[in-house]
């Protein structure tokens, strides 16, 4: 009785869950949100403004990039909720970029739950945003264009 | 022990009680869950939470300053309690904690920032919802100012403690007009514990100022030259020189607190140059370098901005 109580418990909350999903709207507004983050974007010390949209490689290909990005996106310490790789691809460089704990290893064990394609709680999902004419600053300072590959993976929870 | 007839059936007994407890447990929880879903609820406090996760990652990330009422059209916000913690927003019945059950929370985690300041408390069965972001703070309870700017503390231990206010000045006019801003500075700083003088003081018996001590110059930790502006409706130029201090942050953050002081009184807009304009500056003084550390701040025509100009020079220097 008490496994059938819990998993009518289960269920139910699955069903809602899998009813009011949030997902696409979660990671369009943690895409947008890397636009305006001062830890990829261009922004002026002097004045305090950002620039959004207008990355910087040196500040993608900084060690501590993750742990950085982990604070002004903060989903809590053990963040079991959203996990992403930022690609910015350029002819001058390939920068590949990590937002959560475990960085790259973790971001490929949510992947593999997401590739799994179980629906409800126990899975993850996928969701892929390419957009090329990024503008970035590069080595030297100077403008370029480059083309940035965001896959985020967020669990079903 | 449990070898006898006896001992048997007291064991039967001991796990007829657990599954009993077990059991009691599992319908508490089961009837809590159903109870919630009776009352058709259980929909709302996942729409809810999730939604206002949504809401609060927007805001997180919006640049400047926010005010956001939230709506909800199925149900008054007044059925439900609100839970906010750093990263997790938890919404249940309001009335199950009034009843004296405990209520059956719905969370959903939210993007915060640490470098914003997280204030949001608890609402139970609020009759609106709503966020104010202004600076580097986020609120739920209370109003504050979207005029203010965020102001980077420097956190500079040996603030300026001499300060030096001078006029400068082409026409009869002008100086008539800078003569009654002179005094009006004069009487805001009389009786306070800093040090404050005039490089011009006011001749008596005539509206003239008498000519400048430029040993003053040498005595000043700060100091603040005042000007009309030819060009725009004599709006009124200041600008403040930070001496022996070559980074910007500081006189920025002065410039800031000011700025923030007027817009207390006025939400017209005034405008800050950091660092001042060459242009604009090389004929005001000849006892100041241009440099990086110099700001300058104009304030609209509109507004007489010594009273807050001069809150905001106490405040920083004390």
């Amino acid at each position: 009785m008490i496994i059938v109580s819990l998993t009518i418990i289960m269920i139910s909350n699955a069903y809602f869950n899998l009813k009011i999903d949030v997902f696409e709207q979660d990671t369009i507004l943690f895409y947008n949100r890397l636009f305006f983050d001062r830890n990829l974007v261009k922004s002026d010390p002097i004045s305090d403004r950002i620039y959004p949209g207008i990355f910087v490689l040196k500040k993608l290909s900084t060690e501590d990039f993750s742990n950085k990005l982990a604070d002004t996106i903060y989903y809590g310490k053990d963040n079991e909720h959203l996990a992403a790789e930022i690609n910015l691809v350029s002819k001058e460089k390939h920068v590949v970029s990590f937002f959560n704990p475990g960085e790259q290893k973790g971001f490929q064990e949510w992947i593999l739950l997401a590739e799994s394609w179980i629906p409800g709680p126990g899975g993850a999902s996928l969701k892929r945003f390419i957009q090329p004419n990024i503008l970035y600053i590069g080595e030297n300072s100077r403008p370029k264009l480059g083309f940035l590959n965001t896959s985020i993976v967020m669990r079903n929870d | 022990m449990f070898n006898s007839k006896k001992a048997d059936a007291d064991e039967e007994l001991y796990f007829i009680l657990l599954q009993v407890v077990l059991v009691g447990a599992v319908g508490l929880m089961l009837f809590n869950y159903i109870n919630s879903f009776k009352e058709n609820t259980i929909y709302d406090k996942n729409h809810l939470s999730r939604d206002i996760a949504l809401v609060l990652n927007t805001l997180y990330m919006a640049p400047g300053n926010v005010y956001y009422e939230y709506e909800y059209s199925n149900m008054p916000l007044s059925y439900f309690d609100f839970y906010f913690n750093e990263n997790t927003i938890g919404v249940s019945d309001s009335q199950q904690r009034v009843k004296g059950n405990s209520p059956y929370k719905i969370n959903y985690p939210y993007a915060a920032n640490k470098k914003i300041t997280n204030d949001l408390q608890i609402l139970r069965n609020p009759k609106s919802v709503f966020f104010y972001k202004s600076g580097n703070i986020i609120t739920n309870n209370k109003k504050i100012s979207l005029n203010k700017l965020h102001c980077q503390n420097t956190g500079l231990t040996n603030r300026p403690k001499k300060i030096l206010f001078d006029f400068f000045y082409s026409t009869k006019e002008e100086e008539e007009k800078l003569i009654r801003l002179a005094e009006q500075l004069s009487s805001y700083f009389y009786n306070t514990n800093l040090n404050i003088d005039f490089a011009r003081t006011i001749e008596k018996g005539k509206n003239a100022f008498t000519k400048k001590d430029t040993n003053k110059y040498t005595w000043a930790d700060l100091i603040i030259i005042f000007r009309l502006d030819k060009t725009q409706e004599k709006s009124i130029k200041s600008y403040y020189y930070f001496k022996g201090l070559e980074s910007y942050q500081e006189p920025k953050y002065l410039g800031c607190t000011i700025l923030n002081s007027v817009l207390e009184i006025n939400s017209d807009i005034n405008n800050a140059n950091i660092p001042a304009s060459r242009l604009h500056f090389k004929d005001i003084s000849d006892n100041i370098k241009p440099s990086a550390n110099i700001i300058e701040i104009s304030f609209s025509p509109s507004i007489n901005p010594t009273e807050p100009l001069s809150e905001a020079i106490k405040n920083y220097a004390q």
